[in-house]
């Protein structure tokens, strides 16, 4: 599985994608949007997770700009807000099962990440 | 009575008092936002170690150095949110005296660390050049803060990604003039300036100050008595 960090937070981003390498997941990590966009227009990606608050390009705005370059890509937002606002934002673009809540566990975002590539092999 | 200001505007009794709610609870949501962060990287930390413990029991070897490298960063994370805490406690207490002395320059640098995760978000750095200087006045210090904060949010919120904003202060004849400036301020200056008077209008009465265009600079000047009248 290959799985595109974003979060402007590069900490946290780097030890998450370092985390998912130990369980055998390919991580890779930016910390804005203008690079993300750059990062899937050269390699494919199952799955990309989102911060919902970027600076610049917003994780909602990225979403639908990384979806027009690979129709494919599924989403993943997380956020350290957890407010409603920001709920049903991510929610609205991404569906209330692919929203986390920042600090995430790590089993719970590999679950999610599985159920998505899973969900697009049913398909 | 709710006190007049230069302006010549009536001050709606609550006018301050519900405009400052509004910043109470925006730069609370900014900490807040800054705190999840720090907790969520101190989190990823925490669990690296695990994993390298785990990783460890099955026999493969952890470098001591890399140990070291997570603990420091650990350490580093832990600084930062102290750091929050220590600016949320005192914007908490900007509220405690209705009327204080406050020295100028360090409240700008205050305000340029509340606004700084607002200005990142814009793409917009933020620059003081009062640090060293020290001066003050008399005023209502939350009021004042409040002010200053929608003055910078306007101008952040205008100007385009990349820009830098400089925030200063200087003694004048009347008090002091915080300004605020940016080199791409000279078309969208008087959409500040009214946003600032539409929204600040109750906050300039209470203190009696006026905000306009610096002639010569081109910058946000907001001018402040060196001893406000209720004082």
């Amino acid at each position: 599985m290959n799985v595109l960090l974003v979060d402007d937070e590069d900490q946290l981003v780097s030890t998450l994608a370092e985390r998912l390498e130990l369980r055998g997941i390919h991580a890779s990590w930016v910390t804005n949007g203008e690079d993300a966009i750059l990062m899937v227009k050269a390699r494919e990606f199952d799955v990309a997770v989102l911060d919902v608050k970027l600076p610049k390009i917003g994780g909602i705005e990225l979403k639908r700009r990384l979806a027009a370059i690979r129709p494919n890509l599924k989403f993943l937002f997380m956020t350290g807000h957890g407010s409603e606002e920001d709920f049903e934002a991510g929610s609205r673009e991404a569906g209330k099962d692919n929203y986390l809540v920042k600090p995430v566990r790590i089993e719970e975002l590999i679950q999610h990440l599985q159920n998505l590539v899973q969900a697009e092999k049913k398909e | 009575m709710a006190p007049s200001g230069s302006s010549g505007m009536s001050v709606p009794e609550d006018g301050p008092t519900s405009c400052g709610l509004q910043f109470f609870g925006a730069v609370s949501a900014s900490i807040s936002h800054e705190l999840k962060n720090a907790i969520a990287i101190v989190n990823e930390h925490a669990g690296l170690l695990e994993d390298l413990a785990a990783l460890a029991e099955r026999g493969r070897p952890i470098d001591p150095k890399r140990l070291k490298q997570t603990a420091a960063q650990i350490a580093r994370q832990v600084q930062r949110a102290d750091g929050i805490i220590r600016n949320m406690n005192r914007f908490a207490h900007s509220i405690d005296d209705p009327i204080k002395t406050v020295d100028l320059p360090e409240m700008v640098c205050f305000l340029s660390a509340l606004a700084e995760r607002k200005a990142t978000m814009a793409g917009v750095v933020i620059e003081v050049v009062c640090r060293d200087a020290s001066f003050s006045v008399q005023t209502r210090p939350f009021f004042l803060l409040n002010l200053l904060w929608l003055c910078l949010k306007s101008l952040i919120e205008t100007i385009p990604s990349g820009a830098v904003v400089q925030l200063g202060a200087d003694p004048n004849d009347r008090g002091v003039v915080v300004w605020l400036g940016c080199e791409h301020l000279n078309r969208s200056v008087e959409t500040i300036l009214h946003a600032v008077r539409e929204q600040a209008g109750p906050l300039l009465c209470a203190l009696e100050a006026e905000v306009a265009i610096d002639g010569t600079t081109g910058r946000i000047a907001l001018s402040v008595p060196k001893i406000i009248c209720d004082a």
